[in-house]
């Protein structure tokens, strides 16, 4: 039973899908590309606009925590991510 | 990657390009936060959005990890990055409003506010506690945005249409649509993601018949249903409201322009002109008004 369910995910995992064979999910490589590759793309380019509009505003905000508050939680994310990028990258 | 290759059970062909790419994108929203938080009013428009829909689709992906065998540590991480995420939307969401230089505080509350301030009418709730205890003055109504200002809108309008090729058929109408092409297009937008919505719905009812009429379905299927459903209704009443606004919005600058230039020309037009011109005087911001109701509905 237990490798007949490894088997399946590895099957599952480089099928396109978008439904998942056997369970009701997608499949993962439906999840990267979609739900994960998108929207990241999506964001880099849309911030480069951003952030040339912005660039040339003049500063608008008095200094308050809610500043160090944003900028500490968005670095433990990127940490987060760089984690998982080492998790495909070193064997389990 | 070589080495990825060497434990292609933990994930699919794309998930080194995916976590790279999702990599590159948390240090550019570094950047941006850093910028939106200074040089901007409300609070990042770009930055929610993304937080919102990637909370959305981790929780989707956290569940096929936890589901796939053999990626245990893999879902953990994902796991505590959805919580990070979570506080990460909470203090960017946040607004402004108290610690803006006095020369940029506007006085409406709807310039300040973000996505998710637009989106539930949040600005509008002090102006209806207030209607509920007094009666309402024209003071008491929240000034314009600078974007819908009458000058504003006409100095747009009159230089997209001196401009134009005045001979082409319907030069106006296309004159318009570009001078107020940014309104027009935050109207497409919701209105495209309540497309999807409604299509979406037939699809969900159908599972959800199937799924009742069988006794061998496990809940594994019936919770993540409960789950599109509220996704589906849910991203629906956001979409409609949004859609909404952003309609009445543009329907109001298309009033803004369309009438001041009108008064504009009438302004100029020699005493001679007016035999001909009898209709112009009909059209006034009430006519024009029940038109663009029309229009809508």
């Amino acid at each position: 039973m237990a490798n007949y369910t490894v088997t399946l995910a590895v099957h599952a995992n480089d099928s396109f899908g978008p439904a998942a064979s056997g369970r009701f999910d997608f499949t993962l490589l439906f999840e990267d590309i979609f739900l994960s590759l998108v929207p990241s793309v999506l964001l880099l380019a849309s911030s480069v606009w951003r952030i040339s509009t912005l660039y040339k505003q003049p500063r608008k905000v008095k200094t308050s925590p809610l500043y160090e508050g944003k900028l500490v939680r968005l670095q433990l994310i990127s940490t987060l991510v760089d984690a998982t990028f080492h998790f495909f990258s070193v064997p389990d | 990657m070589v080495l990825w290759s060497l434990s292609p059970e933990l994930g699919s062909k794309a998930s080194v390009l995916a976590s790279s790419f999702g990599f590159l994108a948390a240090v550019c929203l570094i950047g941006l936060s850093h910028l939106e938080h200074l040089r901007s009013i409300r609070p990042s428009a770009i930055i929610n959005v993304y937080l919102l829909f990637t909370l959305l689709f981790d929780v989707a992906k956290v569940r096929t990890l936890w589901e796939t065998p053999g990626t245990g540590k893999l879902a953990a991480v994902y796991s505590s990055s959805v919580g990070v995420k979570v506080l990460t939307i909470i203090t960017e969401s946040m607004e402004k409003r108290g610690i803006l230089f006095d020369s940029f505080k506007h006085p409406s509350p709807e310039v300040t506010s973000g996505i998710y301030g637009i989106s539930t009418f949040s600005w509008l709730y002090s102006l209806l506690q207030l209607g509920f205890r007094t009666n309402l003055h024209m003071d008491d109504l929240y000034p314009l945005d600078d974007d819908m200002q009458t000058s504003v809108l006409l100095k747009r309008s009159s230089h997209t249409w001196a401009q134009a090729d005045h001979a082409t058929p319907r030069a106006f109408l296309w004159s318009s649509i570009s001078a107020l092409k940014w309104p027009l297009i935050s109207c497409g937008i919701p209105r495209l993601c309540l497309i999807g919505f409604r299509y979406a719905q037939p699809f969900l009812i159908a599972r959800v018949i199937t799924y009742s009429q069988s006794v061998s379905e496990s809940d594994n299927i019936g919770w993540p249903l409960v789950g599109a459903f509220g996704l589906v209704l849910g991203g629906a009443a956001i979409s409609t409201s949004v859609y909404r606004y952003y309609c009445n919005r543009f329907t109001t600058a298309v009033r803004g322009s369309l009438v001041t230039m009108i008064y504009v020309n009438t302004m100029g037009l020699s005493t001679g002109a007016f035999e001909s011109t009898k209709a112009l005087t009909l059209f006034s911001t009430v006519s024009l008004a029940v038109i663009l109701l029309v229009v809508i509905d």
